[in-house]
């Protein structure tokens, strides 16, 4: 880096970490920018210490190596190895991860995933519908929260449309209700599906999602993963991919909605709009950070770790480390992007990826279409907030010319 | 050893099997023809083998060492 090696303006935080600071969450880009400039490795002393990792080629490195770095500690320092609540397959390792992977990852393959489109695309003009008169909204509860469950529930996992805004209202109380509540929203959530699956198992078989976590996958030692497993990797779905779109689709609206002259252009050329998603998804990382813990004394980054130790891999740092990708603050949407570090990267990768994309894709398209004008009020700006996992939008105002409901 | 091509991964980005054609087999829609599964490699090609591994921007073969512990 060019600048002059002068005393940083965040230097308090990068002195003793702090995943969610709210000085961070508000100031994403320019402590981004104070990290790249070497700070490979930062200390938290919060929850009993933990590290956080945050160089694309650092955390690509660890992800590979999962014999020394294992997820079975749990995915964030307050976790425990607990057999009996450990979300599959996030907090295992292969073998057992893979088998889990090679066993659903079909359901989540590009093709699969594009044929999903028109049925994501008549949720997202249902959501636009319930607005589109008022000319105003929160983008957040009125769209972004509203649109992954949706999508996910009813395409995915096949419940019935009924059973939607339960389910709806049960994950929304989980991932962003008041934190005392959010306990209570997951067991509404884990209950659900755990009757789902009960009944799907009576009946004959779909072929579907579903069905290939009911069938489940062998453990180890050969025997059936058990119903409890099964469950967990349900829970886990809905845990990885509701919020973390959300915050995606909040950025969609945030960018569109704070860029005329792009918004323009991806109206006039929708050939820029898949690229451009994928820049999206670089500078909205919606993951800030996911634990590995160290299975034996070791390194990283130069840093001695004990046995034991929990390192975050800061994903969203590293989606802005300038050795990857130049003048990462800005966001180009013709940026050739290698690989994408938002989603994570080996044996734990996003597995709904695809999915991720085809929401976003598809959401900007009918935004443009129906809300072209769409823009967010000065000084109205996004509320941001970090957990020491996501990156979350609390709340984004936004304002529009009103047009007419297309669904009856 | 044996590789295993995540299918919610791979998504035809082509490197693998022009790298290490001798280990990787292209699909008709350009992913890896093995999506999903869990191949054995010879000895002799296990050098190539992690050389298309290792070209994968998305990370979708995972090596594994069939001597590794196994752990659940």
């Amino acid at each position: 880096m060019s600048k002059p090696a002068v005393k940083m303006r965040f230097q308090h935080l990068l002195d003793n970490f702090d995943l969610e600071a709210q000085e961070f969450a508000d100031n994403f880009d320019e402590v981004c920018e104070e990290i790249h400039q070497g700070h490979p490795i930062l200390r938290s002393e919060r929850y009993g210490g933990y590290w956080v990792v945050t160089g694309f080629d650092d955390v690509r490195k660890i992800t590979l190596d999962y014999q020394t770095w294992t997820n079975t500690n749990g995915y964030e320092p307050l976790r425990m190895g607990d057999d009996n609540a450990r979300l599959y397959p996030l907090e295992i390792d292969p073998p057992y991860q893979t088998r889990w992977r090679q066993g659903l990852g079909k359901y989540f393959a590009p093709n699969v995933i594009q044929a999903r489109q028109e049925s994501i695309r008549h949720f997202v003009n249902g959501l636009i519908d319930n607005i589109i008169e008022t000319g105003q909204c929160d983008f957040i509860d009125a769209f972004a929260a509203g649109l992954p469950g949706r999508v996910f529930f009813s395409t995915m996992l096949g419940v019935p449309l009924s059973d939607l805004p339960y389910l709806q209202g049960a994950a929304d109380q989980a991932v962003r209700g008041p934190m005392e509540g959010r306990m209570e929203g997951w067991n509404k959530v884990g209950a659900y599906l755990n009757d789902y699956m009960l009944e799907r198992q009576k009946q004959r078989p779909r072929g579907d999602f579903t069905d290939a976590i009911i069938e489940g996958v062998e453990l180890d030692n050969g025997e059936p993963a058990p119903w409890l497993h099964k469950v967990f990797v349900m829970v886990d779905m809905v845990a990885g991919g509701l919020a973390t779109t959300t915050f995606l689709l909040g950025g969609l609206a945030h960018f569109l909605g704070t860029h005329p002259d792009e918004r323009k252009r991806l109206s006039d050329d929708p050939d820029l709009r898949a690229n451009a998603v994928e820049e999206l998804i670089r500078y909205y990382s919606s993951i800030l950070a996911l634990g590995r813990t160290a299975t034996r004394d070791t390194e990283a980054c130069g840093q001695p770790i004990k046995e034991g130790e929990m390192i975050m891999l800061a994903y969203a740092v590293a989606s802005r480390d300038p050795r990857e990708f130049a003048n990462p603050s800005r966001i180009d949407i013709e940026r050739q992007i290698g690989t994408q570090i938002a989603f994570g990267y080996g044996p734990h990768r996003c597995i709904g990826n695809q999915l991720a994309r085809l929401n976003t894709i598809v959401a900007m398209d009918e935004i443009l279409r129906r809300m072209p004008d769409i823009e967010v009020p000065d000084g109205a700006g996004p509320k941001w907030f970090h957990s020491t996992v996501t990156r979350d939008i609390l709340s984004l105002p936004v304002v529009f010319t009103p047009g007419r409901k297309e669904q009856g | 050893m044996k590789y295993a091509v995540d299918a919610a991964l791979c998504c035809g980005r082509a490197r693998c099997y022009q790298v290490a054609p001798e280990v990787y087999r292209k699909a008709k829609d350009g992913t890896n023809a093995d999506a999903g599964k869990t191949i054995d490699v010879p000895a002799e090609l296990e050098e190539a083998a992690r050389e298309g591994a290792e070209s994968c921007p998305e990370s979708a073969i995972l090596l594994m060492d069939v001597n590794e512990p196994q752990s659940v």
